[in-house]
């Protein structure tokens, strides 16, 4: 396939549009700007100047593609790497179907963590909503390999639980750091008035945390002290604590994205 | 070419012959300019790109597969030249693909972490994702403005500056962020000259015409404009090196835009 301009791409039918697609996610079409660029970076910036319908018939043609890869059986694993930061780039609603690759991984993924990795990260990103039984089914299935993805995915929409989940996991040293991240992240994320129930949330499990973990949570914390529990005043009692999570079981708030200009633009 | 059976020669001529477009143009010139991949590695290069064509394959993707093979074969850079710092650029987006896929992190969140330390120390559990994280995959290119100094005290930290000056894509067009780190890389691991199988099918890349020098040189863009007119842009070294984690980064790394 011959390399096509924007204005061609803007004149493509569905099916081409697919076909352009395909070949562009196995780095088959466009320039790099730099040596090593994944190939979803050239669709990105492509996507960003094109008119409108086109635009809406590269996140069809990307779902299309999706709905290969279960049956697939033997793709290119950077061309399907590159299809799931697409895919989550643009938001495509694809997270259940990602999700049974999980629960039942095909037999070309089995093997390739770092790639198991992404279509995890992928699912978190998508924010699929009540997937809490999912992760703990991917901790269950897996142990410490992805849970740092599993909490960032229950920490999306039941922050107290991700945390309550904690002293259960299995966690490696890499895991307790960027869980330690995402809870800073979410933390972060919040107004100072509403992180005080995540902060008594979470310094309720350190005890149970193993010694890695514990340390990355407690990092976390530290760069958002709260006021009445800087100055010494007594925790609210455990019965207290539960009360408040039970009043906000599914809070729902967004993973602790920062909300300034992003730095790769997010699909609306 | 000469040392390659007529045939090999004369499907390898007539596929060049095709290369028109500017692009498949430049390769096209790269190759014929190539000095510092050894004549043996060079010889079996264009025998197995004449045996592909020959299969039926064709174009600067046939040429880029084929190059797979021949990765890192460039000279060895003499330990007494060899640069203790490092320096490379990549996309934003391409950084965050590797903290994706080492950390687990998801890509919302990389990208936050990522912009949460631009130009700063990061925390100690911010430094440990980093320092796991591939600094790149399969062949990194880097660079370095002196044996003890990194990039930052020579070239002005523009993105389109950067870019012309390290003979990239034009950034000033596509207007990606990128960010550049410097990391130390160990003394273990080996350093090389850069060749055309480096570069596959890149068009941006330039080989170093000086087959004596011990590492590659940037080629500057000279025509594309530039936020520092005044800056005199002249070539950096260029070196490439296996796929290494972030274990030797040196903070702050820079998001340039």
């Amino acid at each position: 396939m011959n390399d096509p301009t924007t204005q061609d791409l803007n004149l493509l039918d569905e099916a081409q549009i697919g076909a352009w697609l395909r070949e562009a996610l196995h780095g088959r079409l466009g320039t790099p700007l730099t040596r090593d660029e994944p190939a979803h970076e050239r669709v990105l910036r492509t996507e960003r100047r094109l008119e409108r319908a086109a635009r809406a018939a590269i996140r069809r043609a990307s779902e299309a593609l999706a709905r290969e890869l279960p049956a697939a059986s033997a793709p290119d694993l950077d061309y399907v790497e590159s299809l799931l930061h697409l895919l989550d780039a643009l938001r495509r609603p694809v997270a259940p179907m990602l999700m049974q690759m999980a629960r039942d991984w095909p037999a070309w993924i089995r093997g390739h963590e770092e790639l198991q990795r992404v279509l995890l990260a992928t699912i978190v990103d998508l924010q699929e909503a009540d997937s809490r039984a999912f992760w703990l089914e991917i901790v269950g299935n897996h142990g410490a390999t992805f849970s740092a993805t599993a909490f960032a995915g229950i920490l999306l929409h039941a922050p107290e639980a991700a945390l309550a989940a904690l002293p259960t996991w299995p966690v490696n040293a890499l895991a307790s750091r960027a869980i330690g991240v995402l809870l800073g992240q979410k933390l972060g994320a919040m107004a100072p008035g509403q992180r005080r129930e995540l902060i008594v949330a979470a310094r309720d499990v350190l005890d149970g945390c193993a010694a890695p973990l514990r340390g990355a949570l407690e990092r976390a914390l530290a760069r958002y002290p709260e006021p009445s529990m800087a100055s010494g005043r007594a925790r609210p009692p455990a019965s207290f604590r539960a009360a408040l999570r039970s009043r906000f079981p599914e809070s729902g708030r967004s993973l602790g994205t920062v909300q300034s200009p992003r730095l790769v633009p997010v699909a609306a | 070419m000469a040392g390659l059976p007529a045939t090999a020669r004369g499907c390898i001529h007539a596929e060049f012959a095709g290369w028109r477009s500017v692009d498949p143009a430049q390769v096209k010139a790269n190759i014929a300019s190539e000095c510092a991949l050894s004549l043996p590695a060079f010889a079996a290069l264009l025998a197995e790109f004449g045996a592909a064509i020959s299969e039926g394959k064709t174009g600067v993707d046939a040429w880029d597969v084929v190059c797979r093979n021949y990765k890192l074969r460039g000279a060895e850079i003499d330990g007494s030249v060899r640069p203790l710092r490092a320096a490379r650029v990549m996309t934003v987006e391409t950084y965050v693909t590797l903290l994706v896929r080492t950390t687990g992190l998801p890509r919302d969140a990389a990208i936050d972490l990522l912009e949460a330390s631009d130009g700063k120390v990061p925390p100690e559990d911010d430094v440990a994702l980093f320092q796991a994280t591939s600094l790149g995959r399969y062949v990194i290119w880097a660079t370095t403005d002196a044996l003890d100094r990194d990039i930052h005290g020579s070239v002005p930290l523009a993105a389109r500056c950067l870019c012309v000056t390290l003979g990239l894509g034009d950034i000033a067009e596509l207007g990606d962020p990128l960010v550049c780190v410097s990391y130390r890389p160990g003394s273990t691991v080996e350093m090389r000259r850069p060749t055309v199988a480096d570069a596959g099918k890149y068009p941006y890349y330039r080989p170093h015409p000086d087959a004596a020098d011990a590492f590659g040189r940037t080629a500057p863009h000279a025509c594309r404009p530039c936020d520092y007119p005044d800056h005199d842009h002249i070539g950096q070294i260029e070196f490439v090196h296996r796929e290494i984690t972030g274990e030797g980064l040196v903070f702050p790394y820079r998001i340039l835009r």
